[in-house]
């Protein structure tokens, strides 16, 4: 090529360590912005909390003793991964057949659809869940249409109940799933589909036989989001069900902002995150299991 | 009478506004390969769709094995197909790949290894069974997705121009096995192609279409030698192609004038004053430096004098490229026995054109 000096470097991304260019502003807002709070976190959670000073830089396990010591502090991971899992789940199951159907549709159809599903997107959080706050409220919406159908009778209580955390939960993070789900699926070439039909295979079969497997790539990427997006989210636990149901990222918050004890919170956060990291890794493993990834590759 | 496996019957398909087949007829006989061949956008992919079942038709009638299987979904019209991408399914190695359809039809397990087995020593790749799609080359592909829809032993196979992801000499292989394995199996192929030497190659007979109309059906020999139209005639190999006015007919040939030059046609069957096209192969003509006689009774009946302009030279054969009577190009390709004999730009031959050689057409009326 000939040619030399930055400019050609960026255009000619197959030189040497010209990569090095084209990642470094990325890397560096990572580094700053992520990685040194990061660091500094998991270092303040061995400190030891201090009355006045906040913190005592000296090394202490007491932290962590203090939260695995406590049936308290189990119950509360174990609802965080039951809010994080079951969001996850139910996303994936309501999601999956829109997004076929997405993948399916055409034209004005598509674009209404897509910019349906994608509303809650363009709605901050705060208000797309205070829209359901409202709808789950006692003689709200929800209880006056039950009780017309005969259904329930006397004040419901949905808003506080786990239930209607996890509704809320899958709502609001169904556009990330659909956004993932549907590129996949669309990437699964129709002659597959079409050979198989002529191999004389039903339609649940080309789908649990060539679709899902191919789409695995898809299905996992959509739940990693959705698990740990729900998993962490503060907003909507504190408005659905404020503190009748403990989980990490209020607690976290608390300890932060109300008891200052730094060092629990940071303990607290790093425990939260380790907790997502491990079942984003089982979830790769099941999946790559379930669908022999690695062995192949798309052709 | 040979037995019909597969008939079509004024089939019609249109996409919005596009009418892509009109009136489609067609029979395919048990152990051919029937070849469509025709430019893109002619309607044969549409056609190999509609027998799959795949598409439905907007009229018409898809007769198999003498039942008519319009409302058949594509699962239950035993019908084979491959693919242009192949579509391999790429999460399945190659034996579950070929294993599918069997397993779609509850085949023990047992008879399934046997089957499978023996496709895959059938198309001579007998260790890859565990392999994945992605481990294999382009032309192993091309074998296993022809295994694959052969191991449900269907009633016709359909084959979508499953040659054009090949490379040029891995084609031309493929082309021939093909052929042999469906040869030794004998099973009736509807195969669909834009490439006229692959036609000419697999096939019993091809049907040449244009504008979703089967244009003739004829054996790969007449179609090339004997073409129906000047679409056929230019679709199949190379021509040269002058327009011209029937101005003599006789008993046994006509002649034509083409701008100065009266050539002598064996084609019957036209009349004097009518408007014609005339079409010439290039291996057809002969070149010569003398006229071979010089009795004027006896001389070669089309020979005419002409200036070489151009040569290509490719090896076993030289293309010519002529100028005759200073205003047609001709084009002459020859067989290079000799050195001795490959013309220079700037001789001057003649040209041998024997009557039958020369083809004549009706004036089409813009369809091609």
């Amino acid at each position: 090529m000939g040619k030399s000096g930055l400019v050609s470097r960026l255009v000619y991304p197959t030189r040497r360590y010209s990569w090095i260019i084209m990642i470094m502003p990325g890397l560096l807002v990572l580094v700053i912005f992520f990685l040194v709070p990061m660091v500094r976190l998991a270092q303040l959670a061995f400190y030891q909390p201090d009355p006045i000073w906040i913190y005592k830089p000296a090394f202490t396990l007491t932290n962590f003793a203090k939260f695995f010591s406590d049936p308290f502090y189990w119950g509360m991971i174990f609802n965080s991964l039951r809010v994080g899992l079951l969001t996850t789940v139910c996303t994936l199951l309501v999601g999956y057949p829109i997004a076929y159907y997405l993948s399916l549709s055409r034209g004005t159809e598509r674009t209404i659809l897509t910019a349906g599903f994608m509303l809650p997107l363009f709605v901050t959080m705060l208000v797309g869940t205070l829209g359901w706050y409202i709808l789950f409220l006692p003689f709200g919406l929800v209880q006056r249409i039950l009780q017309s159908l005969g259904l329930v009778s006397g004040p419901l209580r949905v808003l506080k109940t786990f239930t209607a955390l996890v509704v809320v939960l899958g709502y609001l993070h169904l556009p990330y799933a659909l956004l993932i789900l549907v590129s996949s699926i669309q990437s699964v070439p129709r002659e597959k589909i079409d050979a198989a039909r002529t191999l004389g295979a039903p339609t649940w079969m080309i789908f649990l036989k060539i679709v899902l497997p191919l789409t695995m790539p898809g299905i996992t990427s959509s739940a990693i989001l959705v698990f740990a997006l729900s998993s962490s989210s503060y907003l909507v636990p504190v408005l659905i069900t404020g503190q009748s149901i403990p989980l990490l990222p209020i607690a976290i918050w608390r300890y932060t902002n109300e008891t200052l004890n730094w060092p629990f919170a940071a303990a607290n956060a790093l425990i939260l995150f380790a907790i997502t990291i491990v079942v984003m890794y089982g979830l790769i493993l099941l999946t790559n299991r379930i669908s022999r990834r690695g062995k192949w590759e798309v052709v | 009478m040979e037995q019909i496996v597969l008939q079509l019957e004024k089939l019609n398909k249109s996409f919005g506004n596009l009418h892509v087949l009109k009136d489609l007829d067609l029979e395919v006989a048990k152990g051919e390969v029937l070849t469509l061949l025709g430019p893109s956008g002619c309607g044969k992919t549409t056609t190999l769709n509609l027998v799959a079942g795949l598409i439905n038709p907007d009229s018409g009638k898809i007769i198999l094995r003498g039942e008519i299987v319009n409302a058949y979904s594509p699962q239950k019209r035993k019908v084979g197909m491959v693919f242009q991408s192949w579509a391999l399914f790429p999460h399945m190695t190659v034996y579950e790949n070929i294993a599918f359809g069997l397993k779609v039809k509850k085949w023990p397990k047992s008879k399934i290894d046997q089957k499978v087995r023996e496709m895959l020593s059938l198309i001579q790749l007998p260790n890859i069974q565990n392999k994945f799609p992605s481990q294999l080359s382009g032309g192993m592909r091309q074998r296993v997705a022809f295994a694959r829809a052969l191991a449900v032993e269907p009633d016709v196979l359909l084959l979508d121009e499953p040659f054009s992801n090949l490379d040029e000499l891995l084609r031309r292989q493929m082309e021939v096995e093909t052929r042999r394995l469906q040869q030794q199996i004998g099973i009736t192929t509807l195969f669909v192609t834009h490439n006229q030497e692959e036609a000419l190659v697999m096939s019993d007979r091809v049907a040449v279409m244009s504008n979703g109309k089967i244009v003739q059906v004829d054996t790969p020999l007449k179609v090339y030698n004997d073409p129906r139209t000047s679409f056929v005639c230019e679709f199949l190999g190379d021509a040269n192609i002058f327009e011209g006015q029937v101005s003599e007919v006789k008993a046994s040939h006509v002649l034509v004038e083409c701008g100065g030059v009266t050539f002598v046609s064996s084609r019957l069957g036209f009349n004097a004053g009518e408007e014609v096209t005339v079409a010439i192969r290039p291996e057809r003509i002969s070149l010569s430096r003398d006229t071979g006689s010089s009795d004027p009774a006896n001389l070669f009946p089309n020979m005419f004098p002409a200036r070489v302009s151009e040569v290509v030279y490719k090896g076993p054969t030289a293309v010519y490229s002529l100028i005759l009577k200073g205003v047609h190009n001709v084009v002459v390709t020859e067989q290079c026995l000799n050195p001795e004999e490959i013309k220079r730009p700037g001789e001057e031959v003649y040209l041998k054109i024997p009557p039958d050689a020369v083809l004549l057409f009706k004036k089409e009326r813009n369809n091609g």
